[in-house]
């Protein structure tokens, strides 16, 4: 019985799940494989930035900022000869602590303002990456980042990473992770305090809540888990260069969330694998594709402002009451209850 | 002495809000702070509770110096308020409104909402009960899954002094928690001051609603013009003259 209701509400994740993982063995050609790993990381990058930006209501447009402190952060030390495993989460940790002071400065100001600090650092990263030649190589950047090291697993042999299908998986682990984390965080006291930020400073405060410590934390995991992406995409690529600071990448995340949905959980993953798959078919158009891009945000900006995620809920919902509606009695209760359940989408 | 308030000053550029004012707060009291709009009332409480630096003087909460605090540290040593305008977090719940209200006293961090440690699920349990424990009280349990923007003006009002009971406060200042509603409703939001009252809770509140401060009031401090002009028990106040000049054309007193 158990189960059956498990199952009942989650049917629609569990069979994205399951999509997800069968991708690379339902679908041969290595070029749409490839085109999902890049979407699945800008969709990591998306997701940390709905954190701090849809959660918590700061605008960090220093997120390709930070996504390039990881990046490099990874490279430097693989290449040094430290194993992926250790390089990653230390790549997140640098690009947290460097958040956390950036933070400490940023996160004073409100508002437009934050935007803009924020936007500055990321440039400072991206000047910083292009002309820092002893330690960045400058324009050519830092190329034959190893592949992650091989996990040894006993009697089997080794989990190695040359694969494009096996980098697939790694990919989909740390979505998951990440998705994970942000969840736990999210439906939590902790998280709570994020949106009481988001909704009303001035309140937050008023009822107990030290509104900068709240900014400061969101601000530190957010760079924490974009310093990962930053880590994951170096490795993939087997190099970086500055664009990978490049504030373009802010704003092309930015975009995912708000068509995806803000401050839902499916929303950044939606926004970014669409809009990349999108990109992608219409690569003949060239230069026209990013006007077509700007069309479909303004139009999502105005008439979904919470994004597909939103248009779908409600969608659901309706039909959920009407459903419930004809089935009788008791329709607006369970409609308060599914709307719940609903907000976690 | 629980509050004490001491020769708060007030500039705003040119403009005196609040000059040299001061009084004190007796545990379990009620005390209502009247006087014609742009007195300076609002002023001073945004300078007790935290919101704005005072120009001068100071504030003493159990004979400790409060002053300048951040509002967050009010309200975790006991000072709640609530705002002329009715103030909510209005994109969320009913119960999520009350839960943050309770933040203040929880400790719940990253790591236990990453890991649920026990900490997680005792305080989000205990964090349910006081939530559901204020929706009684403040008589709106079947409202706990509402938004806000769909309340009424007057629940509004009942749920931003249930918001700000929930960090259990010694002191609750309520800046005209009848302001906006009619006459039937105020009512409601009375008894809710005199339920307060007999939890313990100290209550300092700003009205305009002469016979609602009469009926509720221990004591008065009248400010016009930023200055404190009268302070004494209602009836005392009702008949005192300076008072009656400042409300001359205004309202009535009765
Ligand atoms: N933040 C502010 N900046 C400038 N002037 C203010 C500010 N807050 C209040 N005032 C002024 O201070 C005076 C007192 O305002 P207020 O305390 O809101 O009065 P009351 O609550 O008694 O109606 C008014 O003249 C008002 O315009
Ligand atoms: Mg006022």
């Amino acid at each position: 019985m158990k189960y059956n209701k498990f199952l009942k509400q989650n049917w629609l994740y569990l069979l994205l799940l399951i999509a997800a993982l069968s991708f690379p063995l339902v679908i041969s050609s290595r070029y749409y494989i490839q085109i999902m790993i890049t979407a699945l990381t800008w969709a990591m990058a998306a997701l940390s930035l709905n954190l701090i930006l849809g959660y918590t209501g700061q605008a960090s447009l220093a997120h390709a900022g930070f996504f390039g402190l990881g990046a490099y952060s990874l490279a430097l030390t693989t290449k040094a000869g430290l194993s992926f495993w250790l390089a990653l989460p230390l790549a997140g940790a640098f690009a947290a602590f460097i958040g956390l002071f950036i933070g400490l400065l940023t996160l004073r100001t409100r508002g437009h303002y934050f935007a803009i600090s924020t936007l500055c650092f990321g440039v400072i990263v991206f000047i910083v990456a292009g002309s820092w030649i002893e330690i960045t190589k400058g324009a050519t950047g830092i190329l034959g980042i190893p592949k992650p090291t091989p996990i040894p697993i006993p009697f089997i042999g080794e989990l190695s990473f040359t694969s494009q299908t096996n980098q697939y998986y790694l990919v989909i682990f740390f979505l998951l992770l990440f998705l994970f984390i942000i969840y736990r965080l999210v439906n939590s006291l902790q998280g709570l305090s994020f949106m009481a930020v988001r909704n009303n400073e001035v309140l937050a405060e008023a009822v107990g809540i030290n509104t900068f410590t709240t900014k400061l934390l969101s601000f530190v995991v957010t760079n924490f888990l974009v310093g990962m992406t930053g880590g994951i995409y170096a490795v993939l690529m087997g190099g970086v260069s500055p664009t990978v600071a490049g504030s373009n990448l802010t704003f092309f995340w930015l975009a995912y969330v708000i068509i995806g949905g803000v401050a839902t959980m499916a929303g950044p993953i939606v926004g970014a694998v669409l809009v990349t798959f999108l990109m992608e078919y219409m690569y003949s158009l060239g230069e026209y594709r990013l006007a077509i891009f700007g069309l479909i945000l303004i139009m999502a900006i105005i008439f979904f402002p919470r994004g597909l995620v939103g248009v779908f809920t409600r969608l659901y919902q309706k039909i959920k009451d009407y459903f419930g509606g004809i089935r009788g009695g008791g329709a607006g209760q369970n409609a308060a209850k599914s709307r719940k359940a609903n907000e976690t989408l | 002495m629980l509050l004490k308030v001491e020769k708060l000053t007030k500039h705003f550029d040119g403009l005196v809000a609040n000059n040299h004012i001061s009084f004190d707060l007796a545990e379990g009291e009620i005390l209502a702070i009247i006087g014609p709009n742009g007195a300076g009332k609002s002023t001073l409480f945004n300078l007790i509770s935290g919101m704005l630096p005072a120009t001068s003087g100071k504030v003493f909460l159990e004979e400790e110096d409060v002053t300048g605090l951040k509002p967050h540290s009010m309200a975790e040593r006991g000072i709640a308020r609530t705002f002329q305008t009715t103030t909510l977090f209005d994109e969320l719940r009913v119960m999520d409104n009350l839960a943050i209200g309770y933040r203040v006293r929880t400790r719940t961090g990253f790591w236990d909402a990453l890991l649920h440690s026990s900490r997680w699920r005792r305080e989000k349990e205990e964090t349910e009960a006081k939530v559901m424990e204020a929706l009684e009280f403040i008589g709106m349990r079947e409202y706990a899954y509402h938004f806000v923007s769909t309340l009424t003006q007057e629940a509004q009002k009942r749920l931003a002094i249930g918001v700000a009971l929930m960090s259990d406060p010694k002191i609750m200042m309520l800046d005209e928690p009848t302001a906006g509603i009619i006459q039937d409703e105020t009512d409601g939001i009375m008894e809710l001051i005199l339920r307060l009252k007999e939890r313990g809770i100290t209550v300092c509140l700003i009205e305009h609603k002469m016979r609602m401060v009469m009926d509720l009031a221990d004591r008065i401090v009248v400010l016009n013009y930023g200055e404190k002009i009268a302070e004494g028990p209602p009836e005392e106040i009702s008949c005192n003259p300076a008072v009656i000049e400042a409300y001359l054309g205004g309202e009535h007193i009765a």
